[in-house]
């Protein structure tokens, strides 16, 4: 008979008597932690000297003897030209009036899209429907159909919204259709196994499942609803920051120009930033999140 | 008056099965004429080389392929399209990832339109069966493979199927992992005593949980024996050393051994 020799207990080698295991777990922990540290304090660090190089070549293209101040402001009349804006409202105006208008189009024109995106991606007789004709306005840029919008709707804030929640529609839908065939197969049976009816696996499969993929969506659209709302203000806008660029090019106000620039600039940055909150934290069960 | 303990829980009739992929130049047998009767209460597991058809047979019980011809009944009623009363348990990790454990076993009976309470506790009752207990709240990337297949288990039996079908459940598993979950399943069944239907690759796993291990062929799809398995009941990891059981796998291996000729 082969004989098992008996199991013996497992005892860690090393200096026992300077350190308890207790003690090196948190010297590790600490080592982990300080190492995250510091990654953080570098990004941090660069981000801020990145910014800071950008405005220093600036403030030196301002001092060179050739410079023309009207062209390139000096940093002081920026600034100035900032707290002017927001001590008579102006720029506060400005930018409500866009924000209100850029809400309005991106929130109707992704509702659109998400429930259209979603529905010829999973059944596929709508798709069948549906495909020919966005595949058809999608290659042409939402510019483009201003012209046509102000033809068709005059030059009042309706044009404006409309082309705003086209570019939202549009970077959108496709990407919800594609969540929409990514659904795994094994889900879908696994819920048709469990008594779901078909419309319960399309509101409790196929709609969560396709989350990443429709706030992906969300993001592009955010992107290009902010980036066609300068073109949308020159449709005979009297407000707005899109406004608020061209009247400072009429006017030979580049400080103005600038400041506006800066301004969607930084929205635009904290919308994006707003939506990854909310993605985060919407998707926070997903295995790729966090 | 019909015993109903003498209908069968499963039974196939004639069937056969073709898959016809657009660019073959023509249609594929997967399953030759199976006629196949599982008792109610019984385990059974289908065995076969790949491509032998056990999972698209699988598939067929479960009403997610409609057979060429031929028909499969559930109680005696012909099977028309998946419910919940022919529950599955797959290979690929089928947990929904953005339910919790709780909301992923209440799952059957919420679609069943169950009340709030009694589902969860229902859900509850099947998690603390798997030994999940305190991971209620958990989301499923929280989980190892091995508690995933259990979130499957609780799941699949709180939506309370007439019929188990499995589907190489434990495939994916690591060795050590599937010998605690095979164990797990035989005890719910020996409590539940719901018809199990399990396909496997792994002749040991059939032989040991098995009442009856139906050896499939390929090219075409068909059956070609029946072995019962009277190992008695509670088996314990011990009968695996046994004899019997050593012969039983043994008979199976030849079995499937003179079939891989072709």
């Amino acid at each position: 008979m082969p004989r098992v020799v008996k199991a013996q207990a497992y005892q860690p080698t090393g200096n026992a008597q300077a350190s308890s295991s207790r003690s090196l777990e948190a010297l590790a922990l600490q080592q982990a932690r300080r190492s995250a540290l510091h990654r953080r304090r570098q990004q941090i660090l660069l981000g801020f000297l990145s910014v800071l190089i950008v405005i220093a070549v600036y403030t030196i293209l301002t001092q060179l003897p050739k410079s023309n101040p009207a062209l390139l402001p000096p940093p002081p009349t920026i600034v100035n030209a900032f707290i002017k804006g927001i001590q008579d409202g102006t720029l506060l105006s400005a930018t409500l009036a866009s924000l209100g208008r850029v809400a309005i189009g991106y929130l109707a024109g992704c509702t659109i899209a998400i429930v259209i995106g979603s529905l010829r991606g999973w059944y596929t007789t709508i798709g069948y429907l549906l495909d020919p004709i966005i595949d058809a306005l999608r290659p042409v840029p939402a510019l483009a159909y201003i012209p046509l919008v102000i033809l068709w709707f005059g030059i009042g804030e309706m044009a404006r919204v409309l082309v705003i929640g086209l570019a939202s529609f549009l970077s959108c839908v496709v990407s919800v259709t594609a969540g929409m065939k990514e659904v795994p197969t094994v889900y879908v049976e696994a819920a048709r196994t469990l008594g779901a009816t078909e419309r319960r696996v399309f509101l409790t499969v196929a709609i969560p499942s396709s989350l990443p993929y429709i706030f992906a969506g969300l993001r592009v659209a955010i992107g290009a609803a902010w980036g066609t709302l300068v073109a949308a203000e020159l449709i005979a806008a009297q407000n707005g920051l899109g406004y608020l660029l061209q009247a400072g090019q009429e006017f030979f106000h580049s400080e103005t120009v600038i400041v506006a620039l800066f301004v969607i600039g930084v929205i635009g940055y904290l919308m994006d930033a707003a939506l990854k909150a909310l993605q985060t934290w919407a998707l926070r069960w997903s295995p790729r999140s966090g | 008056m019909n015993d109903p303990t003498a209908v069968p829980a499963l039974s196939a009739k004639q069937i056969w099965h073709y898959f016809a992929p657009v660019h073959a130049r023509r249609p594929f047998l997967a399953l030759e004429n199976i006629n196949l009767d599982i008792a109610r209460g019984s385990f059974v597991s289908l065995v076969g080389p790949s491509g032998c058809g056990k999972s698209t047979l699988l598939r067929v019980f479960a009403g997610l392929v409609r057979p060429t011809s031929g028909q499969v009944e559930l109680g005696g009623q012909p099977i028309d399209g998946p419910d919940e009363r022919k529950g599955m348990v797959f290979q690929e990790d089928a947990v929904f990832p953005w339910l919790s454990i709780v909301k992923n076993v209440e799952y059957g009976p919420r679609a069943r339109g169950v009340g709030r309470a009694e589902r969860r506790k229902l859900a509850r009752q099947w998690i603390d069966m798997v030994g999940l207990a305190g991971f209620e709240n958990a989301y499923p990337r929280e989980l190892s493979g091995g508690m995933g297949k259990r979130v499957d288990l609780a799941r699949v039996y709180a939506s309370d199927p007439e019929i188990l079908l499995m589907d190489e459940p434990f495939g994916a598993l690591d060795a050590l992992t599937r010998l605690k979950l095979q164990q797990e399943l035989l005890l719910l069944w020996e409590r539940t005593r719901k018809t199990v239907v399990f396909v496997t690759h792994d002749l040991e796993e059939a032989g040991y949980l098995s009442d009856t291990v139906v050896v499939m062929a390929a090219r075409p799809g068909r059956i070609a024996s029946i072995h019962h398995v009277d190992i008695p009941r509670p088996r314990s990891f011990d009968i695996r050393t046994t004899a019997q059981f050593t012969v039983l796998t043994r008979r199976l291996w030849n079995e499937i051994e003179s079939l891989d000729d072709g």
